[in-house]
């Protein structure tokens, strides 16, 4: 049984075509990161989980229910945390988790302990009798969390959570969701905070103009993108008939003559790294620097898309 | 080096115009606008036509009926309209905080305000241009000068300017478009109806001040109906009403610089407005947004503790809200105990305040006898504007706030049905009313025992059902306007101020539409269906039993006999009225409950195979069976 299961899923708003026909799968356990520019149709898709887009073609279950037909059994099963707090800024932290714990149908003699759990688990205990007015972005957004766990659903739907935090609250928040994981829930994080889903995620995907363009483990992405890499080398004595060599080389696409160094482009499978080094200095070349370009996560999202949305 | 060029340019006016040029409404205001200008001159075309169809040269001359017509209903459209247009051009560049952007450009305040008034005068002056037509055939059937003419186009001129200003004077000084509404709605009623009230209630006492009221229709009167009225009011109280410059008898034939020379008045309070709009512009641009129900609350609050220390009740506290968390319907919990209208407290403060001068209006004597309970009509009125107000603001404020706070889709993912959302979302609603009906029984309780003994038992009991159905079904019909407004508008501004519109075009229309279609002769040139209806104009007369404002006033409006036929017919009226009120009422419930969820956006699917029943069977049996819940009912 999958935790999520979209097939070919299709939102329009009106003539504007969100999402254009995304399958995604998710195994219970799993922590997914969706990653897109905005208006890639992220926030849109996670609606549809979260039952709170009728309209839409395609097939979306939670747990093998459909949510067109049992939204009713799919919000028992998941905890849905918007883009923005969500809170109701005149109660306290305690009236706001019971107005949610009843809103559950969470049984009254149940309620103070699993509240209780709640905001141990987010770390707001002391917390527990403050207006949610006066808690901290960070707070709040803790708070939201600890909303939707009070039910203890299989599946988290969190769209950014982490917008809009300063630096200690997305590191809390972090770890917050590592705990969430090993308790074995089913996240779906979207977020443009893209070094810390690579932490976190198991499995990403990144999705452009209604589309998903790329979708696998951290490491799979890392490995198709690197099809191309780059390599700056800087040699003693730099010579026309060296770089004339270099670009005749199997595996070298490019190599740029910069003021200080070259750039040499590599199609990974097939030119290792070591290799090239190697051939530079069987060349005769004294090598001062050698230096791979390190591709992090915000370098593949750029990579894979172009910055348009649907 | 070039010379400097002079360079004229108008962005903010070119803004204005291009974005109302790209608004469907802009041509469907229009449209409705010159239909029913075109279709209202052509009946009193009509009439006229009928009146004297025995001879048609015996129309000749008689333009003055028609000029007349079409100027009153310029100055009503620009009266009605154009406050509504202006009063949101800055509160709305506030509400988006846009007008720092502005203020920061070279713009200087004097441009914006000349410009941003521009902007709304030219869609007006557009809509006037649109009788020029009209004016063209009154003048052409003769009995109105070229001078004449000249004078209303003046007075059009100036009063919309006049109007503008105004209007964009409460917007530079409002944070929001809905309190610029109310703001230039009242304070420009007080302008125009403030003099002739002040004058005669300087001359008289207190109560005296309605005497203005009277002194103001008696001018209308005037303007509308000349012949009937032989002297004229004092002119000094209306210096500032426009229609007063074009259409009094005294203006008829008057030059052209005479008319100037007396809309002169009207000039000056433009500038100052206009004045006083560039000077507040920038001094509460930054504003921010204040709960007003909130302030009026805390000073609420704050007069009955010091009301509350005294030698006799020392502080005493008889209503104790213990601080409880929900059961089993939290939003019921939270509308009643958390939100300020709703909690027990507020609402007693709120009787209070209602309450206590609403009996000391019915404990005068001279007031409430007056005029066969005129006086306890315009109490019941105004207590009817207030429920209206109030019930209007909570009502759209049931999803308007849960929208805007960001808190909708929160809710929405939970397990409550979406009926049971909407029925707990009324639970503060409901209290609210309950505690309206107190003062209402007072005002009504009151004006029968006025009545015992001067009135029939007919009277009595048409009086008496009538008050009792209006109480028992308007509130919580105005509510579910409200709420249903609220639920299909992106701002609770804009769904206040669409729900208030459409009550007022319910109270106003059936009564207007019935006092323009009543013939003065009836004639054969009247439609045939009409003139099925017995020959005589009583379907159109009847039209007026469906406003809401007509039922609720018609007993005190006219010293009837309710027995025989015209009692009988007038309780056959009040019924059907009565009937499809509740009729609207039910409908609207019914739909709001069942279109809840696809006006917010929630799946709400369906139960579609015996294994869902099951389980929800089974749930519901493990739930009742642990004794926590009771089929969904709270535990007593």
């Amino acid at each position: 049984m999958l935790a999520v299961d979209v097939h070919d899923l299709r939102v329009k708003y009106g003539k504007l075509e969100a999402v254009k026909g995304i399958t995604l799968q998710i195994p219970p356990g799993e922590v997914f990161g969706f990653i897109g520019p905005n208006g890639a149709g992220k926030s849109s898709t996670i609606r549809v989980l979260a039952t709170l887009q009728p309209a839409y073609e395609g097939r979306a279950k939670i747990m093998d229910l459909d949510i067109k037909t049992k939204p009713h059994l799919v919000r028992e099963r998941i905890g849905y945390v918007p883009d923005f707090f969500g809170v109701y800024e005149d109660l306290t932290a305690r009236e706001y988790l019971h107005f949610f714990a009843a809103a559950y149908r969470l049984p009254v003699s149940r309620r103070k302990a699993v509240v209780d759990d709640v905001l141990q688990l987010t770390d707001l205990t002391h917390k527990i009798d403050s207006q949610v007015d006066s808690l901290s972005r960070g707070m709040k957004q803790r708070l939201s969390l600890a909303r939707v766990l009070l039910h203890d659903p299989a599946v988290l739907l969190l769209d950014e959570p982490a917008s809009g935090l300063d630096p200690r609250a997305r590191i809390e928040m972090r770890e917050l969701l590592k705990a969430l994981k090993e308790m074995g829930k089913t996240i779906l994080i979207s977020s443009h905070i893209l070094h810390e889903l690579a932490q976190l995620c198991t499995r990403i995907g990144i999705i452009e103009t209604g589309r998903m363009v790329a979708e696998g483990s951290v490491a799979e992405i890392y490995q198709r993108l690197g099809v191309l890499k780059i390599v700056h080398v800087q040699v003693a004595q730099q010579t026309p008939t060296l770089i004339a060599s270099l670009r005749a080389l199997a595996g070298v696409t490019q190599v740029d003559d910069q003021v200080d160094r070259l750039s040499i482009r590599i199609e990974e499978g097939q030119l290792d790294v070591e290799d090239l080094h190697d051939f530079i200095h069987a060349q005769g070349a004294r090598i001062r620097m050698f230096q791979p370009e390190v591709m992090d996560m915000e370098t593949a999202f750029m990579k894979l898309t172009e910055g348009q949305t649907a | 080096m070039n010379a400097p060029r002079f360079n004229i340019g108008l962005p903010l006016l070119a803004k204005e115009l291009t974005e109302q040029s790209a608004r469907r409404r802009t041509y469907v205001i229009r449209v409705v606008y010159a239909v029913a200008l075109y279709g209202f001159t052509l009946w009193t075309f009509w009439n006229q036509l009928g009146s004297w169809n025995s001879n048609s040269f015996a129309i000749l001359g008689r333009g003055r009926e028609l000029f007349e017509a079409i100027a009153g209903l310029q100055f009503a459209g620009l009266y009605l309209f154009l406050p509504a247009m202006t009063c949101g051009v800055l509160t709305s560049e506030k509400e988006r905080d846009t007008l720092a952007l502005l203020l920061l450009t070279k713009l200087g305040p004097w441009t914006i305000v000349f410009e941003k008034l521009l902007g709304r005068l030219v869609p007006m002056w557009s809509f006037l241009l649109l009788s020029m037509p009209l004016l063209a055939v009154a003048y052409s059937l003769g009995g109105v000068e070229v001078v004449e003419v000249i004078n209303l186009a003046w007075a059009l001129l100036v009063t919309t300017v006049q109007v503008g200003a105004f209007s964009i004077l409460c917007s530079a000084w409002c944070r929001t478009t809905s309190a610029a509404f109310l703001a230039t709605y009242l304070f420009g009623a007080a302008v125009i109806l403030g003099p002739p009230i002040l004058t005669q209630g300087g001359q008289r006492d207190v109560l005296g001040l309605v005497s203005g009221f009277t002194l103001y229709f008696e001018a209308l009167g005037i303007l509308v109906n000349q012949p009937r009225y032989g002297g004229g009011p004092q002119e000094a109280v209306f210096l500032l009403f426009g229609p007063w410059l074009a259409m009094h008898p005294a203006s008829q034939w008057q030059p052209f610089r005479m008319t100037v020379v007396r809309s002169l008045p009207i000039i000056c309070f433009s500038l100052t407005c206009l004045f006083a709009a560039r000077v507040v512009l920038w001094r509460r641009a930054f504003v921010q947004p204040s709960n007003y129900i909130m302030r009026l609350f805390k000073s609420l609050d704050a007069f009955f503790m010091r009301a509350n220390q005294n030698r006799w009740t020392k502080g005493i506290v008889l209503i104790h809200e213990s601080v409880t968390l929900p059961d089993y319907e939290p939003i019921r919990w939270r509308e009643t105990k958390k939100r300020s209208l709703g909690t027990t407290r507020y609402l007693i403060r709120m009787l209070l305040a209602i309450e206590v001068p609403v009996a000391f209006g019915m404990l005068l004597p001279d007031y409430s006898r007056d005029d066969h309970g005129g006086g306890i009509t315009a109490i019941a009125c105004l207590l009817w504007v207030i429920a209206a107000l109030v019930l209007t603001v909570q009502s759209t404020a049931l999803i308007g706030l849960e929208r805007s706070r960001q808190t909708l889709d929160v809710l929405l993912t939970t397990q409550m049905s979406s009926e049971a959302i909407v029925r707990e979302k009324f639970a503060g609603i409901w209290r609210m009313i309950r505690m309206l009906w107190i003062p209402f029984a007072t005002v009504y309780v009151f004006r029968a025992w006025w009545q015992i003994n001067g009135r029939s038992p007919g009277e009595m009991m048409f009086g008496v059902v009538s008050a009792l159905l209006a109480v028992a079904i308007y509130p919580p019909l105005i509510a579910w306007i409200g709420f249903h407004q609220g639920m299909r508008r992106r701002s609770q501004t804009q769904a206040t101020l669409v729900t208030l519109g459409l009550i007022v075009a319910w109270c106003v229309l059936p009564i207007l539409v019935s006092e323009l279609l009543t013939p003065a002769s009836w004639s054969p040139q009247w439609p045939p269906v009409a003139r099925r209806w017995g020959g005589t104009a009583d379907f159109i007369v009847s039209l007026r039993w469906l406003s809401p404002a007509f039922v609720v006033s018609f007993p005190s409006l006219v010293h009837h006999s309710y027995s025989g036929q015209d009692g009988a017919l007038h309780f056959v009226m009040l019924a059907g009225h009565f009937v499809y009120a509740g009729g609207v009422l039910l409908f609207l419930r019914g739909r709001g409950l069942a279109t809840f969820a696809k006006h917010v956006n929630r799946n709400d699917g369906q139960i579609v195979d015996d294994d869902d029943i099951d389980r929800l069977a089974s749930i519901r049996k493990l739930i009742v069976g642990s004794g926590i819940y009771r089929d969904e009912k709270p535990e007593e």
